[in-house]
């Protein structure tokens, strides 16, 4: 996994980290784009509001990463990027990704210090995110 | 052989189709033979629809076909050297006909038929040698002029066709003939079915020749085998048997992974790899299965990725792979054109997308390459290579290279390379990038689109087109500015930036350096110095940057575009965020338009570096009116480190004037003042409100921060003023939110010019103000003065300065105005306008107005005050100067109220008492609404009854019957009054007559609680159905039609219960009144100005016009429900008032009749008639003026009495003195009367009585008698009458009975008085 990206409803970046210092720019590029297939799916899951499914599987893919997205019920995306080489990540195990880093970041939200809209500075979140990172990668 | 690898031949990417030769036909020459060639080859009417999948080909005379090889008996011991020869699949599609068509003119019935005949055979016997060893079809056409007859019919045709056939060696089903008539184009589709069958036959033939061709292989023949799969599938196509060619297609693929790939033929597998994938893919999606098509692609991809060959030639297979790509993005949009949907993520921008990567990495490994190759220093050994055709051999991805030469093919590689060279990756990357671009946009990804904008834009830098990359880059800019992903942002200013340096863009570059000041922009500090240095020197027009660090191109570009500039460079700052904050509020939010208006700006540095500014702005605009913009320049300061002192500070401004010298004074903005970081700085700016528009609410429309110098600067403009954030951490000391209150808006107040006072009531109309409390209180009935005092203070001249004023609705039938009451010209007005002309500064004049009113009740009038005055418009809309304007006018506050300033936004015009209207350029005219209030309060009291003579309360009046009324008034005002008479004008149908012939003197001055008494003795003349006579009628009509100004209103009488809190609580009476009034009377009264119709004679008796209302004073008991102590009310009386009654009656010729109009006019008149109208003249002591006041009696029913009784004694009666007691019966009857008329003397010692006592009478029709007695009294003191009695004579009238003589008993009691007081007898007669 070589970045993990939190991101408001309002499509600014909350928290962005990544193992791959070299490429940052090139995968928050990539990320942003990644935005778009975000938006599209969470359009078209507008018609269907009862079958809220957060995760939204392979945004899409590149040459060397892979691209998955999930979408809080409040329209707070994450993104994960993996390396397509990864063969250890499948489907299911990206699930339990998002899942973990749904508590974490819902965890990051409770404190009562933290102010809704900005990005997320809480450094047990930011350890728990790294370790989350290095612990699949 | 680059070609091969970066792009696939015309020939592969056509859908093959059967190729079809016309020769003998000139089209150059002959019309029929165009005619023909069009209508097969489709440059006419045909469809692309229903147009046959051929090709022709016209084939001149001498057409060479290419000859045919021998055939191999073996192949055992044969090794190809390639795979696919080049030209194969060309020779098929264009060279080689499937069919030869002959055509010649020949006609059936042709003279020199033989010889034709014989030209033809020779003709066909050439073509059939050049087609030797071929299967190709030859056919011949003969084109003829008519059409043919039916098969059978002609002879000689059949004959002719015979011999032909057999001559030219063909069988008969090889001839058509095409008449060239006008049903060409029916003739060409059959042929060409025709021509279709017989192609396809040759090309089932030519597959099963390759097919035979196979059998003989072995299993080493791979190549072979590809190559037969590849034409077999080549040859299904052009037999549109596509999924044979499919089939075919995909075992030649498969039929390639059985040969090892090395180095030296990895181009040529890939090259054929990337033929044959195209292919199927491209009849997979013509096939409808478009996700096999893209998994067949992926797939290929996959499997040839790795296989990259040479290593010095990576960049060979870098371009395989992005044509690859790019033609397989052609092949899905063609599939998308022809009905396919796409996805978002599975559309061929992606594909365009991987083809451009693949050209850039293409770029790097030939970068790469030729370093290597300099490096071994062979570029000089290759560059002169004469040959670059040797390159190329007649297969498909073969170089004519021996295989393992290591020279050669070192050799080989070197030229590559130094092709590659001279390729523009650039133009191919950007092409494919657009082309993407274009893709992402329709599907929506517009972000993968912005990030494709953006590596064209570093496509172009690279390049050196830097001009085109920083009108890209700063498109982009905004838009992930708005997305705020700082990393992203920072990446693209920073190239914008560089690009505009390169470029040479001033503008750019500065808009770029101020953004990237920013501390979001994660970068050291120094950094942003070097950045602020540079501006700064781009400010004072020289290049950025040291100057050895730019090209010499760039120093000249930039010195022209610095030459050039225009200045200064408009920068919106709403956009740029976190380098300046800048907010404008207004010190106060309303001010009067003689104040002074005074901004405050706050300004903070965000950033870590010291910014110096020239000079701010605030841009101010009407909210009415945006085009009228006013620019203030700030021009003193004040700097804290931190806000809680800019707090305090304000917080000692506003305190007392003695502490005020503890303020500092704050410091004049210099030009280039350096702003701090960290710092907070308030600056001023004022200007005088008067150059601004009355009435207008400003709002601050920008801030503007002029950077620079005089030759370049940057203006930054701040529109959007601050916000608070919902949600946000703040500090006291460092934010603004609890540390200001922002006023985005401010409003200026109009001044109004005029002060009034308005004085009511007696005492003050002779202009010498007195004590308010002297002032009286207003009476109905009355002619009220009120006296405004116009006062202006203001050293302003004001012109048309004027007053009106209006009664309110809901009071215009009982209120009115009028300036005038002198006798001769009183006219009422329910709105007066009073001019009073002129007004200088400082002085004042007065208005006087008289209010009249029916209704005690409490008045509002509405009074307008309006001027014009002359304006000075000098002000607006230059930049005012600073500095309080010396103030000679008085503080305006009593005349502009406050207002509540959160409403301003809402509506200028509702808040503002003032209304500000332009007439022209240079005047304009105010106006103010205010009220006046004046309490009404009542005159008299009135009520009135009826009595018979006997003094017994009345309910029904008897026609001819005399009756009494009593009315009682009491004065009710709390000033005294003099009453200067009173009296009764009763109608027509009345005769009046005075009760005691003492006529009463009013003398006294009564005050309130003073009662009076009146009483009157009344006559009706007929019942009320005939009263109304012809006379009266024509009267009233000629008073009401002709002047229509005097209507009446008589208000319907009031119930006990009403009555009762009258008394106590007047308001409730005049809301009551009020009420009853809307709800109840249709007819509004009117009596303004409307005297036109008037006869003049009215007018000059009756003073204009008359009013009248009426006043219910009393409650209306009923009749019959009257309590029984209490004396039977006779009359109701209500109050009515006319213009000076008596002059009305007389201006109208004492034609009474239009007292009746009073009750006409009702809506349901009541059913008694009003007998007439009470009047009292009275006025105020000590005063001049007379007032009226009416009082309406309404009368009784009238019955038709059996007979009138009219009794008539002495007035005064004396002891023994003899007097007549007459007595006169009338009849008012058609009929007559019988009657017994008995007198008895109850008490005989009371009178002697002389005369009849029982008489029997008979009275005619309309007739009287008179009985007469003698009576002599004989006591003093009370004494009872004789009893005069009646009774109908049942002999004379048998009809009457009893209950008739009851009815006569009751008149004679009402009529007859029952005693007399007989007086003591005279002095001289006692004394006699």
């Amino acid at each position: 996994m070589s970045f993990v990206a939190v991101i408001g409803k309002d499509n600014a970046p909350m928290y962005l980290t990544t193992s791959d210092m070299e490429q940052e720019l090139d995968l928050q590029y990539h990320v942003h784009a990644a935005l778009d297939v975000v938006e599209e799916k969470c359009l078209i899951g507008k018609g269907v509001p009862e079958s809220k499914e957060l995760y939204l599987g392979l945004l899409y893919s590149t040459e060397n990463h892979k691209i998955y997205g999930f979408v809080t019920n409040s329209r707070v995306k994450f993104i994960v990027v993996i390396d397509s080489s990864n063969v250890a990540l499948r489907e299911n195990e990206v699930r339990a990704i998002f899942r973990n880093l749904h508590i974490l970041y819902t965890d990051a939200v409770c404190n009562p210090f933290y102010i809704p809209g900005e990005s997320l500075t809480s450094k047990k979140f930011d350890r728990a995110v790294q370790k989350l990172m290095s612990g699949n990668a | 052989m680059t070609i091969d690898a970066t792009a696939l031949p015309s020939e592969l990417l056509v859908t093959p189709q059967p190729l079809i030769g016309f020769c003998g036909l000139d089209t150059a020459r002959q019309g029929v033979h165009k005619a023909i060639w069009d209508g097969f080859s489709g440059s006419l009417q045909r469809k692309a629809a229903d147009r046959a999948a051929v090709q022709y080909k016209l084939l001149p005379p001498n057409y060479e076909f290419p000859v045919a090889k021998p055939k191999r008996a073996s192949y055992e011991w044969y090794h190809p050297k390639g795979i696919l020869k080049r030209n194969w699949m060309l020779k098929h599609l264009h060279v080689l006909p499937s069919v030869v068509v002959l055509f010649q003119d020949m006609e059936w019935n042709d003279l020199e038929w033989t010889e034709k005949q014989v030209q033809c055979a020779a003709t066909v016997q050439a073509l059939k040698n050049a087609l030797q060893e071929r299967n190709t079809r030859l056919c011949l056409v003969l084109l003829q002029k008519a059409a043919p007859l039916p098969p059978g019919e002609d002879l000689l045709a059949a004959e002719r066709a015979a011999s032909l056939t057999s001559a030219c060696g063909i069988t008969s089903k090889m001839l058509f003939i095409l008449p060239h008539t006008e049903h060409l184009m029916g003739y060409t589709l059959r042929l060409e079915s025709a021509f279709l069958d017989m192609a396809q036959s040759y090309y089932a033939l030519m597959s099963k020749r390759i097919r035979n061709h196979r059998d003989q292989l072995s299993a080493a023949h791979t190549t072979l085998k590809i190559r037969h799969q590849f034409k077999l599938g080549f040859v299904a196509e052009m037999r549109q048997d596509f999924s044979t060619a499919q089939k075919h297609y995909f075992q030649a693929y498969a039929n390639l992974d059985e040969i090892r790939i090395n180095d030296s033929n990895c181009v040529e597998i890939k090259t054929l790899a990337g033929f044959l994938n195209y292919k199927i893919c491209r009849l997979m999606f013509k096939l409808k299965t478009p996700r096999d098509a893209i998994n067949q692609f992926i797939i290929h991809v996959e499997k040839y990725k790795p296989r990259v060959g040479f290593k010095d030639l990576a960049f060979e297979h870098y371009a395989w792979l992005s044509t690859q790509h790019s033609v397989f993005a052609e092949l899905f949009c063609e599939a998308i054109k022809n009905g396919l949907p796409a996805l978002q993520t599975q559309h061929p921008g992606i594909y365009y997308h991987k083809a451009a990567e693949y050209v850039m990495k293409r770029r790097d490994a030939a970068q790469q390459a030729f370093a290597s190759l300099l490096d071994s220093g062979e570029a000089a050994l290759t560059t002169n290579n004469p040959n670059p055709l040797s390159l190329y051999t007649e297969f498909f991805g073969i170089r004519a290279v021996k295989t393992g030469d290591l020279v050669a093919e070192q050799q080989a590689n070197v030229q590559l390379c130094e092709q590659e060279r001279g390729y523009s990756h650039s133009v191919a990357i950007i092409a494919l990038l657009s082309q993407a671009m274009a893709q992402f946009k329709i599907y929506k990804c517009l972000r993968f689109r912005k990030k494709l904008a953006i590596d064209m834009a570093e496509e172009y830098l690279q390049s050196g087109d830097h001009a085109k990359a920083l009108t890209l880059y700063s498109l982009m800019l905004p838009d992930y500015r708005q997305e705020k992903w700082s990393t992203i942002f920072t990446d693209v200013l920073l190239k914008t930036l560089r690009c505009a340096l390169l470029s040479a863009s001033v503008a750019d570059y500065i808009a770029c350096s101020i953004e990237a000041l920013s501390l979001r922009h994660q970068s050291e500090q120094k950094d942003r110095i070097l950045l602020l240095d540079n501006l700064w020197q781009v400010y004072q027009g020289v290049p950025p940057m040291p100057r050895t660090q730019l090209t010499e191109d760039a120093l000249a570009l930039w010195t022209s575009a610095l030459a050039c500039v225009k200045s200064p460079i408009p920068i919106d700052f709403d956009k740029v965020s976190d380098v300046l904050e800048m907010c404008a509020t207004f010190e106060r939010v309303q001010l009067n338009n003689d104040d002074v208006l005074q901004l405050q700006l706050i300004i903070r540095v965000l950033t870590d570096v010291p910014l110096r500014i020239r000079s701010f702005h605030v841009v101010l605009a009407d909210a009415g009116n945006s085009q009228n913009n006013y620019k203030l320049e700030a021009l003193k300061y004040f700097c804290f480190p931190n806000l809680l002192q800019l707090r305090t500070q304000q917080q000692r401004q506003q305190q007392p004037q003695q502490q005020q010298e503890l303020v500092d004074q704050p410091k004049a903005f210099e030009k280039n003042t350096i702003l701090e970081p960290g710092s907070y700085y308030q600056f001023f700016c004022s200007t005088e409100a008067q150059q601004f528009h009355e009435n207008t609410q400003l709002r601050i429309v920008r801030v503007e921060a002029l950077m620079g110098t005089d030759q370049i600067g940057a203006l930054l403009t701040c529109s959007s003023n601050y916000t608070r954030q919902p949600f946000r951490h703040h500090t006291r000391s460092r934010d603004l939110d609890d540390n200001v209150t922002i006023n985005p808006i401010c409003y200026i107040a109009p001044t109004f010019h005029l002060v009034t006072q308005t004085n009511l009531g007696h005492g003050h109309a002779n202009g010498t103000d007195g004590e308010p409390e002297a002032a009286t209180r207003m009476l109905v009935n009355e002619y009220y003065p009120v006296v405004i005092n116009i006062c202006n203070p203001y050293n302003v001249y004001l012109m048309n300065v004027g007053v009106h004023i209006s009664v309110p609705g809901a009071l215009r039938n009982s209120v009115f105005l009028t300036t005038d009451i002198s006798p001769g010209r009183q006219k009422l007005h329910t709105q007066i306008q009073i001019d009073v002309g002129e007004l200088s500064g400082q002085s004042s004049n007065t208005a006087t107005y008289y209010i009249f009113s029916l209704a005690e009740t409490e008045i509002k009038l509405q009074q307008r005050l309006s001027y014009t005055l002359d304006v000075d418009t000098g002000g607006a809309g230059s930049s005012g100067s600073a500095g309080a304007r010396a103030s000679t006018a008085p503080n305006s506050s009593e005349s502009t109220p406050d207002h509540n300033v959160k409403s301003i936004a809402l509506n200028l015009a509702a808040i503002s008492p003032v209304q500000i209207e332009y007439l022209d350029e240079t005047r304009l005219r105010k106006s103010r609404d205010d009220t006046v209030t004046v309490r009404c309060y009542s005159d008299f009291k009135f009520s009135a009854r009826f009595y018979t003579l006997n003094r017994k309360p009345l309910n029904q009046v008897y026609r001819g019957e005399n009756f009494l009324l009593r009315a009682n008034t009491e004065v009710l005002a709390v000033d005294d009054v003099e009453i200067l008479d009173s009296f009764f004008i009763c109608d027509h149908n009345l005769v009046q007559s005075n009760y005691s012939f003492k006529r009463k003197k009013y003398t006294n001055k009564y005050s309130a609680g003073d009662q009076l008494e009146s009483v009157i003795v009344l006559r009706t003349n007929a019942t009320v159905q005939d009263w109304t006579t012809a006379r009266d009628l024509d009267q009233r009509g000629k008073l009401e039609g002709k002047s229509s100004s005097s209507k009446f209103i008589r208000r319907p009488p009031k119930s006990p219960s009403e009555e009762n809190s009258a008394s106590t609580a007047p308001t409730g009476i005049s809301s009551y009144m009020n009420k009853s009034l809307v709800a109840k009377i249709p007819t509004t009264m009117t009596i303004i100005n409307s005297n036109s119709a008037v006869s003049t004679a009215l007018q000059v008796a009756n003073s204009g016009v008359m009013s009248s209302s009426l006043h219910s004073e009393d409650a209306k008991l009923g009749e019959d429900a009257a309590p029984a102590g209490s004396p039977l009310e006779g009359g109701k009386t209500t109050r009515v008032v006319y213009n000076k009654a008596l002059e009305a009656v007389q201006g109208t010729g004492h034609c009474r009749g239009f007292i009746k109009g009073i009750y006409t006019l009702e809506e349901n008149p009541s059913p008694a008639p009003v007998f007439g109208v009470f009047c009292i003249r009275w006025r105020r002591a000590n005063a001049k003026e007379e007032n009226e006041s009416k009082f309406i009696i309404s009368g009784l029913e009238i019955a038709e009495p059996p007979l009138n009784i009219y009794c008539t004694i002495e007035e005064k009666m004396f002891v023994k003195m003899p007097m007549a007691f007459k007595v006169v019966i009338k009849n008012p009857t058609t009929h007559v009367l019988h009657l017994i008329a008995t007198l008895s003397i109850s008490k005989a010692d009371n009178f002697i009585c002389s005369g009849h006592k029982q008489l029997d009478i008979s009275i005619m029709a309309y007739d009287e008698k008179e009985l007469v007695y003698n009576l002599y009294p004989l006591q003093v003191g009370w004494q009872e009458l004789p009893v005069l009695s009646l009774e109908y004579n049942t002999k004379a009238d048998p009809q009457k009975n009893d209950i008739h003589n009851a009815l006569l008993d009751e008149l004679v009691l009402r009529a007859l008085p029952k005693r007399v007081f007989v007086l003591p007898p005279l002095k001289q007669q006692t004394t006699k």
